[in-house]
C-alpha cells in the first residue's frame, strides 16, 4: 500500500506541475482530472472508499464543466501541450522546486507517515467516512442544509449569468 | 502460482468472454435489424454468418489506421484505450453471481467510472479537430451527462430499498421477489435511461448519420475504431447486466448453479431490446432528448426517492445494513 | 500491495494498448494528404474546427454538476436511515429534496430548460 501511496502521490504533485505549467485551459483541465484520480487513490489508501468515490464523481462533473466552457468559449487551434519548449520548462521549473521542497521535508523530518484512518477501524460495523456522512443528517444537519442552499443560489446565478442568447450576461461570441 | 492464477488467469477468463459476447452481440444486431426488415443479414462467412464477427474483427485490425494531420496526436490515440479500458474494467464488480473483485461500493463505482468514460468520447471528438467530431462529441457530452443524473437518482430509490451500494447486496435482497414488481417505474426510467447513456437509436443524436456523418469518431479507422466500437457494445452488456441485477434479480436461484444462466439469458433478453428497439423507433429531435430527462425523469426520480424513503418509514422496512 | 482491482486495471490497460499496438503494426500504411485531410464532405476545410459553441451546452454542463452534487449530497441516505432517531433523517432530506426541486421548477419556469427557441 504504501508504494502505491508513493505512486499516488507522485503522480499529483507531476501532475499538478503539469497543471500550472499549461497555458491552455483544455489540457489543463484534462490533466486536473488526473490529479483528482490520483488524490482519490491517496483518499482510498487512507481508508476513505466512499469519500473518494463520491469526489472522483463530482470532480469529474467539475472538470468535465470546465471543458465544455473552454470548448463553448474559445477556440484555440493549436493548444500548447507538454511537448513545447516553454511548457516543458516551466513544468521542470515546478519539478526542480517541489523536489527541493520534498528533501527539505525529509531532513528536517516533517513527513511522519500516514495512519491517519488506520486508528478509528475498530469503531464500528460501518467504516469510518460512511460513518461521518451519514451524521450529516442528524448532528450536523446545518452542513447539509447550508450545501442545499449553496446549490440553490449556484443555481440561481448561473441561470441568470447565461440563459438564452440575447438575455443573460455571458454570450458566445 | 496460485498468484498466476488469481490475479491474470481471473481477470482474463472474465475479458475474454465479454469481448467473445460482444463479437456475437454484433451479430446478433446485424441479424435481428436484417429478419425486421425482411433481409436475411449476414449469412455467407461460415455456417448462418457465425464467423462474420470474426472476419470483421480480422479485416478492422488489418485496415490502415488514419491519422488526420491536424489531430493532436497523443490524445487521438490515448483516447480509443481509454474507452475500451474503463469500459472492461467496469466489470470487475459486477457478480455473476460472484464478482471478480467484490467491492463494498460497486455501483459507486461502475458510476464513477461510467462518467470517466464520457472524457473518452469528449477528447476524441476534440482531439480529431474537425467539425463533426467535435459537434458530436458535444451533443454526446450534454445526452450522457443529462442522463447521468436521471440514472443517479433512480439508483438512489432502489439503494433505499436495497441498503447498500454493494451489487452483491441487491442479490440477497431480491432472494425473494425482484425490485421490479414495485419499482416498475424506476425500472422503466432506468431502462430508458441506460439507453440514452449508451448513446443507442432513439437517443443516437451522437452519430446521426444525416447530419453528422459518424459523430465524434468519424475521423477514426480501422483498429482504434475497432477499440470504440467494442468499447460501445460493452458498455450495451454491462448496462443491461447492472439492469438485470437491480431489477430483475434471481427469484430463490441465488448461489445455485442457475444463477449464472439466468442473468446471462435475462441480459440476453435485455439486450435484444435495444436491438428491437433500434429496429423499431425513429430519432428524438434534441430538444425532445434534453425534455424526457430534465422535465420528466429529474423530477420523478426526485419524487420516488422521497416515496420510497417515506413507505420505507411508515412500514419500518428499513432495510438492514449489508 | 497487489490486489484484484490493481491488476484488472493493469490488464485492460495492457489488454487496450496491445489492441492499439496490433493495429499500428499490422496493417501496411501508405498516407497521403488527401487520406489525412480532415474530413469535410469532399471540400478542404476552410476555416478552423475549433468554433465557439454554443452556450447552452454549458448551462446544461453546470446543471448536471449541481444536480450531481445533490445526488452526492443524497448518497449517504442508506446509512442516514440507521440512525437512532428515524424522522430526522427524514426531515433533512425532504428539505434537500424540496430545496433542489425548487430550484428545478425556477429553472423550468425561466425557460432554462427549453432546448428550442
Amino acid at each position: 500500500m504504501t508504494f502505491i501511496m508513493y505512486i499516488a502521490l507522485l503522480v499529483m504533485v507531476v501532475g499538478l506541475g503539469a497543471v500550472v505549467a499549461h497555458p491552455s485551459p483544455y489540457f489543463g483541465s484534462l490533466t486536473l482530472v488526473v490529479v483528482s484520480g490520483a488524490a482519490c487513490v491517496v483518499l482510498i489508501v487512507y481508508g476513505g472508499t466512499f469519500l473518494a468515490l463520491v469526489m472522483f464523481l463530482v470532480y469529474l462533473g467539475g472538470m468535465l464543466v470546465v471543458f465544455a466552457y473552454t470548448t463553448a468559449l474559445a477556440a484555440d487551434s493549436f493548444p500548447y501541450t507538454l511537448t513545447y519548449g516553454d511548457v516543458m520548462l516551466y513544468w521542470t521549473l515546478y519539478m526542480g522546486l517541489s523536489l527541493i521542497c520534498y528533501v527539505k521535508c525529509t531532513v528536517v523530518g516533517v513527513v511522519e507517515g500516514w495512519d491517519l484512518f488506520e486508528n478509528w477501524e475498530e469503531f464500528g460495523i460501518f467504516e469510518s467516512d460512511v460513518r461521518g456522512m451519514a451524521l450529516m443528517y442528524s448532528d450536523v444537519g446545518s452542513l447539509l442544509l447550508i450545501g442545499g442552499w449553496m446549490l440553490l443560489l449556484t443555481l440561481i446565478a448561473v441561470l441568470e449569468l447565461c440563459r438564452g442568447n440575447s438575455r443573460g450576461a455571458l454570450r458566445a461570441v | 502460482m496460485k498468484f498466476i492464477i488469481t490475479h491474470i488467469i481471473h481477470p482474463l477468463l472474465l475479458i475474454i468472454p465479454i469481448l467473445l459476447a460482444v463479437a456475437f452481440l454484433t451479430l446478433l444486431e446485424r441479424k435481428i435489424l436484417g429478419y425486421m426488415q425482411l433481409r436475411k443479414g449476414p449469412n455467407v462467412v461460415g455456417p448462418f454468418g457465425l464467423l462474420q464477427p470474426i472476419a470483421d474483427g480480422v479485416k478492422l485490425f488489418i485496415k490502415e489506421p488514419i491519422h488526420p494531420v491536424l489531430a493532436s496526436p497523443l490524445m487521438f490515440n490515448a483516447t480509443p484505450i481509454m474507452a475500451l479500458s474503463i469500459a472492461l474494467l467496469m466489470w470487475a464488480p459486477i457478480p455473476l453471481p460472484h464478482s471478480l473483485t467484490e467491492l463494498n461500493m460497486g455501483m459507486l463505482f461502475i458510476l464513477a467510472f461510467s462518467s470517466l468514460s464520457v472524457y473518452a468520447v469528449m477528447g476524441a471528438g476534440w482531439a480529431s479537430n474537425s467539425k463533426y467530431a467535435l459537434i458530436g462529441a458535444i451533443r454526446a457530452i450534454a445526452q450522457t451527462i443529462s442522463y447521468e443524473v436521471s440514472l443517479g437518482l433512480v439508483l438512489l430509490g432502489v439503494v433505499l430499498l436495497v441498503g447498500g451500494f454493494s451489487l452483491q447486496t441487491f442479490l440477497y435482497a431480491q432472494e425473494k421477489m425482484s425490485l421490479i414488481w414495485f419499482t416498475w417505474p424506476l425500472c422503466l426510467m432506468w431502462f430508458i435511461s441506460t439507453i440514452a447513456e449508451t448513446n443507442r437509436t432513439p437517443f443516437d443524436l451522437v452519430e446521426g448519420e444525416s447530419e453528422l456523418v459518424s459523430g465524434f469518431n468519424v475521423e477514426y479507422a480501422a483498429g482504434p475504431f475497432a477499440l470504440f466500437f467494442l468499447a460501445e457494445y460493452t458498455n450495451i452488456l454491462l448496462m443491461n447486466s447492472i439492469s438485470v441485477i437491480l431489477f430483475f434479480g434471481s427469484e430463490g436461484v441465488l448461489n445455485s448453479e442457475m444463477s449464472t444462466w439466468s442473468l446471462a439469458l435475462k441480459t440476453c433478453a435485455l439486450a435484444t431490446c435495444f436491438l428491437w428497439i433500434r429496429a423499431t423507433l425513429p430519432r428524438y429531435r434534441y430538444d425532445q432528448l434534453m425534455h424526457l430527462t430534465w422535465e420528466s425523469f429529474l423530477p420523478l426520480a426526485l419524487g420516488f426517492v422521497i416515496i420510497t424513503y417515506m413507505v420505507l418509514l411508515m412500514t419500518a422496512g428499513i432495510p438492514p445494513l449489508d | 500491495m497487489i490486489n484484484l482491482l490493481t491488476t484488472m486495471i493493469t490488464i485492460t490497460i495492457a489488454l487496450s494498448v496491445v489492441l492499439m499496438l496490433i493495429s499500428h503494426l499490422l496493417p501496411d500504411m501508405s498516407p497521403d494528404f488527401q487520406k489525412l485531410s480532415p474530413y469535410e464532405c469532399g471540400f478542404d476545410p476552410m476555416c478552423s474546427a475549433r468554433l465557439p459553441f454554443s452556450l447552452h451546452f454549458f448551462l446544461v454542463a453546470i446543471l448536471f454538476l449541481l444536480f450531481d452534487l445533490e445526488i452526492a449530497l443524497l448518497f449517504p441516505l442508506p446509512w442516514a436511515d440507521q440512525l437512532p432517531s428515524a424522522t430526522t433523517p427524514y426531515i433533512y432530506t425532504l428539505f434537500l429534496i424540496i430545496l433542489l426541486g425548487g430550484g428545478l421548477m425556477y429553472e423550468w419556469l425561466q425557460g432554462g430548460l427549453d432546448w428550442a427557441k
